[in-house]
């Protein structure tokens, strides 16, 4: 009863409720537009945030070698062997892998350009969790497919050679080829213009930026120089897989190539006894440190990275975390106060319109008294009919940014209305309710029916 | 039947400015009598009526009514009093502007208890039975500020009784018309004191209280 009740006072207080509307959406745009603001900034951050708030270090590794025992010189092909040279530390690690995934026959046929062969990296189940890059189709990898069974492959691709479900095969890059290719089934496909961890190539941008890469800037790069000089560089087309995954399915295939390849080529193609393809820990890597460390294991653990290390760059987290605030809250501090500002006056006036029209109402909510509502149950109707005008200028204020997106206003500005937006929406939402029910309760608070009767008389 | 047994009745209690409006009033009323309240100005009828309609409280004292004592029942129980009990009839009519006759009629019905209310259908078919009572019903759909002063009072009478109940109290309910309107409406409230309800009229007008079979007279917040 009290919503039809609600739903009449809008009928009956047509302009009234148009001013508290109109104000309402004015409120909302404020919100919207300064969430937008941030969360366009924001947004990219979030995923890796865990990532780059804890202590450590970023760095883009080139290569790193052992420095001493029976591995001396020799290239660092694990995280755990990068990790037992540092102190407390745990590496989030990815690998440059000594393979190339060809296609079959039936792949290489559906294109017309010849095949081709990609390039296959390998992460560590830190950046399988730490960071899913936006997909084109299909799934990312996962941490707990290491059976051994098949091995899963993501897919960066310029073109749209590879698809979900196809099966291409690794083979060595060494001269001597693998008498059983390596089947690898193709499980997501990354889109081009996505964000992923690989060489950083944001170097310009102190902040989470030099996490990324992004394939499409880089082709860019790429036309510029008009061939693929080194592994820094992305190849068109690469493979992504878990480090564990690749480790247990090659470990399947080592004995029978090691055997045959011996008796047939005279070549061990091994790299180590379980290792068909030598990975190498490459690209950027995440030093992560416990929370409670010590400055002196910090200050130890960066000049053992410098030590045992090439990179082409290597910070702090610390430093990466605070230029990345810094960058995000650029202008947005100076956009703050006025936006509060103007929520603030919007609200009062808000309030205010609303608590007069509680007044002008009093004579009827009196007549409704009368006839036998509680005090309590008008207050409801009137917070009913508030909740109604606030909710129509939601969907109304909502209607016309998608209308506006949809007709092309608005491309190049970042307005966005998505869970944050609707929730800083619907904060203030209460936040106008709660104010208008204080404002309105004030009224009757401490006053008899009869004393409201006889005012409104 | 309505008992009151010392009421008192004090204003701005507590304040400098405090004072006691009704000193102590007993009375009793049984169902079907058609009463007048009369008094000056300032007398204390109004606040009396109010007290009776359960819109004022009481600082002390016992008001009874079909057995209950109101000063013990909660907000929300009282607030099921006036709805089905008490019909009120008020000097400027408060019928709400902006409603129909017939939606002015409907808010009784719309606000009774769960266990008591009707379907939609059966409410506006019971609004407009009351309508058709007081001879309204060719205005049911017209807003009630374009009625008449007995129109309006007429709907107001109607909203009084749409939910049958057993008492009508009626703050000068004739204040704001003419003579021969004023018949009509003492006419109106004559035939439902007929029906059995129990009419309390306040009223400063002696021919209205010449129409009530009972008058109780206030003055200084005392039955004299």
């Amino acid at each position: 009863m009290a919503w039809k009740y609600a739903i009449r006072e809008c009928r009956m207080h047509v302009v009234m409720s148009f001013l508290c509307m109109v104000q309402a959406i004015f409120l909302f745009a404020i919100v919207i537009g300064l969430l937008s603001i941030f969360m366009a900034r924001y947004s990219g951050y979030q995923p890796v945030q865990k990532l780059v708030e804890q202590p450590g270090f970023l760095c883009n590794l080139d290569m790193s070698i052992h420095l001493e025992g029976d591995a001396e010189g020799r290239p660092v092909q694990s995280s755990e062997a990068y990790e037992e040279m540092l102190k407390d530390a745990d590496v989030y690690g990815q690998y440059a892998v000594s393979a190339f995934a060809g296609e079959t026959q039936e792949i290489a046929m559906r294109r017309e350009e010849g095949s081709f062969y990609s390039n296959v990296r390998a992460y560590d189940d830190e950046w399988i969790q730490g960071f899913v890059p936006k997909l084109q189709s299909g799934s990312w990898l996962k941490q707990d497919n290491t059976e051994g069974s098949r091995l899963e492959a993501v897919v960066l691709q310029s073109s749209d050679r590879y698809q979900i479900g196809d099966v291409a095969y690794l083979d060595t890059n060494s001269e001597t080829l693998l008498k059983t290719k390596i089947p690898v089934k193709i499980v997501g496909i990354i889109d081009v213009n996505s964000d992923i961890i690989y060489q950083s190539n944001r170097s310009g941008v102190m902040d989470y930026h030099m996490l990324f890469s992004n394939m499409a800037g880089e082709t860019e790069e790429l036309d510029k120089i008009s061939y693929i000089e080194s592994v820094n560089h992305f190849n068109p087309e690469t493979f992504f897989v878990s480090k564990r995954n690749l480790d247990s399915v090659q470990e399947q295939y080592v004995d029978r190539e090691a055997e045959e390849n011996l008796s047939e080529n005279y070549e061990n193609v091994l790299k180590t006894e379980k290792e068909i393809f030598r990975t190498e820990l490459n690209g950027i890597v995440i030093i992560a440190m416990d929370r409670d460390c010590s400055r002196e294991a910090i200050a130890y653990n960066r000049n053992r990275i410098a030590q045992i290390s090439q990179f082409h760059f290597l910070h702090d987290l610390d430093y990466i975390k605070k230029n990345t605030w810094h960058n995000i809250m650029a202008n947005i501090s100076d956009l703050i106060p006025v936006g509060v500002g103007m929520i603030l006056f919007t609200m009062i006036s808000f309030v205010t319109l609303s608590t007069l029209m509680y007044q002008k109402n009093m004579r009827k909510y009196s007549v409704y008294f009368m006839c036998g509502l509680t005090w309590g149950d008008i207050f409801r109707i009137h917070i009913l009919y508030i909740l109604l005008i606030v909710f129509a200028a939601l969907a109304l204020g909502t209607a016309l940014i998608f209308s506006a997106r949809y007709l092309g206003f608005w491309r190049e500005v970042a307005v966005q209305v998505d869970a944050v937006q609707m929730g800083g929406c619907l904060m203030v939402m209460l936040l106008l309710l709660l104010s208008a029910s204080l404002a309105c309760l004030s009224l009757v608070k401490g006053r008899s029916a009869k004393a409201i009767l006889q005012e409104v008389e | 039947m309505i008992r009151l047994k010392d009421i008192v009745k004090i204003y701005n209690k507590g304040k400098s400015n405090a004072y006691e409006a009704l000193h102590g009033i007993s009375l009793e009323i049984r169902d079907g009598e058609m009463t007048a309240i009369i008094g000056t100005s300032g007398a204390g009828k109004s606040t009396l009526l109010h007290i009776l309609a359960c819109i004022d409280g009481y600082d002390s004292g016992e008001y009874i009514i079909d057995g209950g004592e109101v000063g013990k029942i909660s907000e929300r129980q009282m607030a099921q009093v006036r709805n089905e009990k008490i019909g009120m009839v008020m000097q400027d009519f408060a019928l709400v502007e902006g409603f129909t006759a017939l939606d002015n009629v409907m808010i009784p019905l719309d606000f009774a208890s769960r266990k008591h209310r009707r379907n939609r259908k059966e409410r506006r078919k019971k609004a407009l039975e009351m309508l058709e009572l007081m001879g309204m019903a060719e205005y049911a759909q017209k807003q009630t500020n374009n009625l008449s002063g007995g129109q309006k009072q007429r709907v107001a009478i109607a909203r009084a009784i749409v939910n049958d109940p057993a008492i009508i109290l009626a703050d000068e309910p004739t204040g704001a018309l003419d003579s021969a309107t004023t018949k009509e409406i003492m006419k109106v409230f004559r035939n439902l004191n007929k029906q059995g309800r129990t009419i309390i009229i306040v009223t400063h007008d002696p021919a209205v209280a010449e129409e009530c079979g009972r008058v109780i007279r206030i003055e200084d917040g005392r039955i004299v």
